[in-house]
């Protein structure tokens, strides 16, 4: 379809007439210059940077609108998933508390192993880092049924690992040793700004805990 | 070529119409300045002024119009920005009701990736450990036995070498272990033992 645009300027009353053809393209051409310069030039440069700005603005705050939309949903995810291990949490929180605490656990440990027959000769802490501590460990008793100890150790309600052992049945006194980690997780404060650093995994943590329950 | 080319010009040409079937005559265009031929057509350069005129009439009109356009987007742009910052203001006030959840929840997960890391690092090897301890043949007696980096070390002592084999094919019946590596194997005249030091790979 062909677009008459003379038809259509005039029908918009944007007409101008003059007896010399050329004094009416002379003024169009003038009027055509301080359009270009008052709308092209100024007005819409202007108006374009402005547009620029906002836009980037505008994809600033939509990343930022993101990121808390994920956290929202995490949150609400992990709340979820804190009210379903509700019974499990305190066993975790246990396994791997936010404090040293090694008198529960030396405590619990003494216990458990005298039960078995064995006292505790010697016991080292030394902190490996912020969320690991080491323990040597010595124990008096028959050094061939050892495993027990060990059974004791990887039981315990604190989440206590093996690193090393050397259990010689000639002397055991003197040389059977065995070496521990224990960890704990400090209290840090959270940044709401950022999102949460993962997912509650509710069937490792039944899985893990559900049979000490 | 440049008959071709001049009709299209519409600056016109000077009417010299030559019939069909009268020979040109070269005494017209005598003169050596070629534009001489050329003059204004009056009528042609109406058209070409009425045609500008439209043109400029035409871009008068577009370029306020696209002007009103960035205007009408750059409002809609500001509109969109409110909205946002509405949500996000919606939103931080939602997450501030989960604060607590957030640092507890924060802690569970930082827990159980370290329970993890701790039981894929250093597996139970209790039950591993009673086994080697128990699974022995008469005769023979287990002097030592070592657990570093992830390997289980067993030193045996026994009066017969045969013993030895038997001690290995023992602990083969572990369907878990997947290699037993004899380290080390001597025989101590003074007490009449052989000593074998075997290290337990599991699968």
């Amino acid at each position: 379809m062909k677009l008459n645009t003379t038809a259509l300027l005039n029908s918009a009353r944007f007409n101008y007439q003059s007896s010399d053809p050329r004094r009416t393209l002379k003024f169009f051409l003038v009027v055509a210059f301080f359009d270009l310069v008052i709308f092209g030039l100024f007005g819409m440069h202007l108006s374009l940077a402005s547009l620029k700005v906002k836009r980037a603005e505008l994809e600033t705050l939509k990343d930022r609108e993101k990121v808390l939309q994920d956290k929202k949903f995490q949150l609400v995810d992990a709340d979820s998933a804190m009210r379903k291990t509700k019974d499990i949490i305190p066993l975790l929180n246990t396994a791997i508390p936010s404090e040293d605490d090694t008198h529960v656990f030396m405590s619990e440990l003494v216990e458990k192993v005298s039960f078995e027959g064995y006292i505790p000769s010697n016991l080292d802490f030394y902190k490996t880092d912020d969320r690991k501590m080491s323990a040597a460990l010595r124990f008096e008793g028959d050094p061939s049924e050892m495993y027990k100890v060990v059974n004791v150790l990887e039981n315990l309600s604190r989440l206590t690992v093996v690193t090393y052992m050397h259990i010689v049945t000639d002397d055991p006194a003197l040389y059977s040793r065995i070496e521990t980690a224990i960890f704990k997780v400090s209290e840090t404060p959270l940044d709401l700004s950022e999102a949460l650093n993962g997912t509650i995994d509710v069937e490792f943590l039944k899985k893990e805990f559900k049979p000490a329950l | 070529m440049l008959r071709k080319l001049l009709p299209k010009l519409s600056l016109g040409r000077r009417s010299n119409p030559i019939t069909e079937g009268e020979a040109p005559n070269p005494q017209i265009h005598s003169s050596p300045n070629l534009l001489d031929m050329y003059g204004t057509d009056p009528a042609a350069n109406s058209h070409f002024i009425s045609q500008a005129t439209s043109s400029l009439k035409l871009f008068i009109l577009i370029i306020p119009a696209v002007f009103l356009v960035s205007l009408f987007i750059n409002d809609v742009t500001d509109w969109r920005i409110g909205s946002t910052k509405k949500t996000i203001e919606r939103l931080n006030i939602e997450i501030l009701d989960y604060n607590d959840t957030a640092a507890e929840a924060n802690k569970i997960i930082q827990k159980i990736e370290i329970y993890k890391q701790a039981r894929a690092d250093h597996p139970r090897i209790a039950s591993k450990m009673e086994f080697l301890l128990t699974n022995v043949p008469q005769d023979v007696v287990i002097s030592e036995i070592r657990y570093q980096d992830g390997n289980l070390e067993v030193k045996a002592k026994t009066p017969r070498a045969l013993n030895l084999a038997l001690l290995i094919d023992n602990y083969f019946k572990d369907k878990s272990i997947s290699e037993i590596i004899l380290k080390s194997a001597s025989y101590d005249q003074r007490d009449g033992l052989f000593t074998s030091e075997v290290g337990v790979v599991y699968k």
